[in-house]
């Protein structure tokens, strides 16, 4: 009752027939097409996440919806909307057995956004809707950051636009035909998100980025690979075929050669034939370090991406732990809490420090521990090699690292596969592998010959940005290598993969060298693949792995090196500002001259063609008159008077309308050929000897209108008696 | 004390004046503007509507989001909605400025009737579209055509004689995408005129009136060459019905009649009325007198109007009545 009342008065008080306001009144069917569309469209990016029935039923609701509402422009009762929302619940709990996940939660919103579709006459409700759709086709960002999904998502937001420009041009407006009506809101809205570009470019650049994130970052919004606490043959793979960005680490003041450069995460010491793992006794603090004279120190700051594992990786061998982490005996940085989100850490490191000069026979022990009944072909070797340098650890070790170079040692990404005894199979047969299949070999080899080795995984080597000077470390640069300690210079580095393939270590993007891809044929596919894999990698490159670094880079392209967050801010606004300035001008340019009246235009056109053939029609002188002037001139006389009767007729006895006779009627002023000249025999045309008398006044009188001076009386006459 | 009184008076009229030099048609006008009334970027205003504001948080949200998540392609996302919708003030300004009021046009209305007040303007080509007219509490929505021409009609409740000034009228527009509103306040220099409101039930015009009044119901018999062809303006009660009925065209009487037939409304006649309802009686007298086709002369207290009869003289003599001063 109440809301009657309050929409008799609204009604009253903007008049009788005032026209509906867009933000009161109801959505015409254009608009709630569009509405229906944008629905859709949100929905369809989350079709990988709903089953496929889920997805089906609520397609299906909101063409039900739009097909009713297309009949009968009325809300529904208040019951249908509620038990519709019972029934969506009650299907989200059948597929998901709950609503509390995030996917459940998203099915549940996708649910509520159709059935803002029952619910939502008001143009109001429309608004809201749209901007629900919008911030559902974001989050299906946070799950697929590919360029074609990103693209996908972009079109599917223009429904969206369409249905804000529908809803405030509803009402009685221009007629237009419904077709070209929806491409016209269909191309405002495009228009809208091109003009946008800049700004939005613009503000996507300077925006400065957070570098700690707000709030936890969402359950599987990416899957994580990352250092694993057990290495056995082949564990790493997915690490090392994986180019996401591990890691960025900036050096303050010098930093140490590429190849020096190894970043200790774990360090695996048990092994159980098959797998190394880490020691279980819990770890003591962090032995003291002795520091030879001269030994560099190294300072650096790292940024590590969320893994979700408590291990930061630190410079070999470092001296202080980061803040909120602890370092163990042997060296492994363990955060406090597990890094979740982007994570900023310093310490110092000296690669040249000695570690660990005396080993207690306990540790010892467990770092020549090996399992019975193992690998018997590799112990003997061992031990032969023990046998020819008796007192010599370092002798020993260089004999195996000679064994790997000399014998035909391949580095690959796809080794085949290893039996019971692995150590064994892959010294004397397969002889393929990658860096965990070296470590774990060399470990083997030097605990039978009776040397203290354990095998330590983290990052080697990384990506050197000059211009950001700073490191980046991909999980791609996952590594194994070992320690042997020997006596009076603890625990030493050794890396048997750097003698089996140098260019692993050495050089930067080496790594493909040993990577043998499906795709790395010369097939049209595997082309066409490579393509698509470049265009990824530059999206990758150019809008994933934008962060506050390369903001930093940027800036100091344009000669800002100074500028800092501030600066940012400050560009920024100049960018807005400069952005805004260009569509000002666009939005406040002069237009271009009034279209007029297309047929009036090819009449004057007509005009203009006949001046440039010798005869100016005068600015008295009608179609009818001109007609009969120019019938008998030359060859084009009669097409002429034929073209000037056939405008008299469209213009004046309201012919334009039909569309068919307009085309016609083009089509033969188009296709009159009028030389220069042509007419040039015509008298000049002189207002006494017009022959109008039998015109009838409306024509003339319309025509005539600009020479009404001298014509005036005669005219007058000519009406009275056209009347009698 | 009143001094200082004063001068705080006469310092926020110079604020006023200065800001309305400042920014033009920000709200009210004070001074009425001659047609037309173009309107410019220097007297066009913009602000977000509720609904632009409630976007902008939502933008908001979304880009903390995608920055939160450093993700990228979601904040690029976040940027393209959000600039597009920004993008979109420009268009709705590009869409009203130039706009200019040309013309407004109103029927003749007696007192207590509605005037219905038609607007022109004419805007570029390809703008002009879901303006806006606000006056008082009507709202009125037009669409430009393909020419570039607006024309809104509202719908004015009148209830005094007089001139009626329209007073402020509000142009905006919230086209395209409803998230800004645009718009401008203009006072056009423009009036229209309320005829008194006639009195409901008069009795029937004075003697002379009625007399001529029977003889025009008599003279059925009349001469052909009192008939000529209806004219705009010509009274229902003057078609000659009959000889009508024999032609194509209506056939209208025409009147001779002595001098002595003329009819005088006298508003001294009237002495026994209020001052109002003198005015009313006489427009209903003037309205009756054109009705039947007689010729009549109206008698104010300050000026005498004919004897003539016809639609230009009953204007004139409504006119006249409109504008005599308040009582008292």
């Amino acid at each position: 009752m109440a809301v009657i009342s309050r929409r008799w008065n609204r009604r009253r008080l903007a008049g009788p027939r005032a026209a509906p306001d867009p933000v009161q009144g109801g959505l015409d069917l254009t608009a709630f097409s569009w509405l229906t569309a944008t629905v859709c469209a949100a929905l369809l990016p989350l079709a990988p996440q709903l089953p496929a029935w889920f997805l089906s039923m609520l397609m299906a609701l909101a063409a039900l919806r739009w097909l009713q509402r297309r009949r009968r422009p009325r809300p529904l009762s208040r019951w249908l909307v509620l038990a519709l929302t019972a029934l969506m619940v009650g299907a989200v709990l059948l597929a998901y057995g709950t609503l509390l996940t995030r996917t459940a939660g998203t099915a549940l919103l996708g649910g509520l956004l159709v059935l803002k579709l029952f619910e939502g006459e008001r143009p109001r409700d429309a608004c809201l809707t749209v901007l629900l759709a919008w911030f559902l086709l974001m989050a299906a960002l946070l799950d697929d950051q590919s360029l074609l999904n990103t693209l996908f998502v972009s079109v599917l937001a223009l429904p969206g636009l369409a249905t804000l420009v529908a809803l405030t041009s509803t009402g009685a407006g221009r007629r237009e035909p419904p077709r070209q009506l929806i491409a016209g809101q269909l191309g405002v809205g495009a228009m809208l998100i091109v003009q946008a570009l800049p700004l939005a470019l613009v503000g996507f650049l300077l925006l400065p980025r957070l570098a700690t994130p707000l709030w936890g970052l969402p359950e599987a919004a990416v899957d994580r690979t990352g250092l694993s606490e057990r290495m056995s043959p082949g564990s790493m793979i997915d690490l090392l075929i994986d180019d996401r960005p591990a890691m960025r680490v900036s050096f303050e003041g010098e930093a140490p050669a590429r190849e020096a450069m190894y970043w200790r995460a774990l360090v695996l010491t048990e092994f159980d034939g098959r797998s190394w793992t880490r020691l279980q006794i819990p770890g003591q603090a962090a032995p003291a370090l002795r520091l030879p004279a001269g030994a560099g120190v190294y300072r650096y700051e790292v940024i590590i991406e969320p893994t979700d594992t408590r291990w930061l990786p630190l410079l070999d061998l470092p001296l202080t732990e980061p803040q909120d982490a602890t370092l163990d005996q042997d060296l492994q940085g363990t955060a406090a809490r597990p890094v979740s989100t982007i994570l900023r850490y310093a310490s110092q490191s000296a690669p040249q420090a000695l570690l660990e000069l005396e080993l207690d026979p306990l540790r010892r022990a467990q770092n020549l521990r090996l399992p019975q009944g193992f690998n018997p072909a590799s112990r003997e070797l061992a031990q032969r090699w023990r046998a020819a340098h008796p007192d010599d650890d370092g002798a020993v070790i260089d004999t195996a690292l000679r064994y790997f170079r000399e014998q035909p040692f391949i580095y690959t990404y796809v080794p085949p596969l290893l039996g019971r005894d692995s150590v064994d199979d892959f010294m004397s047969s397969t002889r393929a592998g990658f860096c965990e299949h070296y470590a774990s070999a060399f470990a083997f080899l030097m605990r039978a010959a009776g040397i203290p080795t354990r095998v330590v995984i983290g990052y080697q080597g990384g990506f050197h940005n000059r211009a950001g000077n700073y490191w980046l470390l991909r999980y791609s640069d996952a590594h194994a290598w070992n320690e042997s300690w020997l006596p009076g210079r603890g625990w030493v580095r050794v890396d048997p993969t750097s003698h089996i393939a140098p260019e692993r270590i050495f050089t930067e993007g080496g790594r493909a060298a040993g990577r043998s891809s499906r795709f790395d044929g010369s097939s049209l596919i595997s082309r066409l693949y490579q393509q698509f894999d470049r265009v990824g990698h530059l999206w990758r490159r150019a809008v994933l792995e934008f962060n506050a670094a390369r903001q930093m880079e940027l800036l100091e392209r344009l000669g800002l090196e100074q500028a800092g967050p501030h600066g940012l801010v400050a560009l920024l606004a100049v960018g807005i500002v400069l952005a805004m300035l260009g569509l000002g001008w666009m939005a406040l340019r002069p237009s271009s001259p009034p279209s007029g009246d297309p047929l009036l235009r090819d009449w004057q056109g007509l005009r203009r063609r006949l001046a440039r053939a010798g005869f100016a029609v005068p600015t008295w002188m009608g179609p009818r008159e001109l007609a009969q002037r120019i019938a008998a001139a030359g060859p084009h006389g009669a097409e002429i008077a034929a073209l000037c009767r056939g405008f008299e007729a469209l213009r004046y006895a309201g012919l334009d309308a039909d569309q068919q006779r307009l085309e016609q009627f083009r089509r033969r002023l188009h296709a009159l050929r009028l030389s220069r000249g042509a007419l040039a025999g015509l008298a000049e045309p002189r207002l006494n000897s017009h022959p109008g008398l039998d015109i009838q006044p409306a024509v003339s009188g319309l025509t005539l209108s600009g020479a009404a001076g001298p014509l005036g009386p005669d005219h007058a006459g000519l009406a009275r008696r056209s009347r009698s | 004390m009143s001094g200082a009184v004063a001068g705080r008076g006469r310092l926020r009229a110079a604020l006023g004046h200065q800001l309305e030099r400042w920014l033009p048609a920000l709200l009210r006008r004070r001074h009425d503007e001659p047609l037309p009334i173009r309107l410019h970027r220097r007297r066009l205003y913009v602000l977000p509507t509720g609904f632009g504001l409630f976007a902008a948080l939502v933008f908001f949200v979304m880009q903390l989001g995608a920055l939160n998540y450093n993700n990228n392609p979601a904040l690029l996302f976040t940027f393209m909605l959000g600039a597009a919708c920004f993008v979109s003030v420009f268009r709705g300004f590009r869409n009203i400025n130039g706009l200019s009021l040309e013309a407004l046009r109103a029927l003749p209305c007696h007192a207590g009737d509605v005037l219905e007040l038609t607007l022109h303007a004419r805007c570029r080509p390809g703008q002009g579209q879901r303006i806006r007219l606000e006056h008082l509490d009507a709202r009125v929505q037009a669409d430009a055509d393909d020419s570039g021409a607006l024309t809104w009609t509202l719908k004015l409740p009148t209830t005094r004689r007089g001139w009626l000034h329209p007073g402020d009228l509000a142009l905006s527009t919230r086209w395209p995408l409803g998230l800004f509103q645009i718009w401008s306040w203009l006072r056009p220099d423009w009036r229209a005129l309320v005829y008194p409101a006639a009195e409901r039930q008069p009795p029937p015009l004075p003697q002379a009136g009625r007399q001529a009044a029977a003889r025009t119901a008599r003279s059925g018999d009349e001469d052909l060459r009192m008939l000529r062809p209806y004219q705009p303006g010509d009274g229902l009660g003057r078609v000659a019905w009959k000889a009508s009925a024999r032609s194509a065209d209506l056939i209208v009487r025409e009147l001779e009649r002595p001098e002595g037939q003329d009819v005088v409304l006298d508003w001294h006649a009237l002495a026994g009325l209020g001052y109002e309802q003198r005015i009313a009686r006489l427009t209903a007298w003037v309205l009756e007198a054109q009705r039947v086709g007689l010729r009549w002369t109206l008698q104010l207290p300050d000026a005498r109007l004919g004897p003539d009869l016809g639609q230009a003289h009953a204007a004139r003599c409504l006119r006249a009545l409109a504008l005599l001063p308040e009582a008292g």
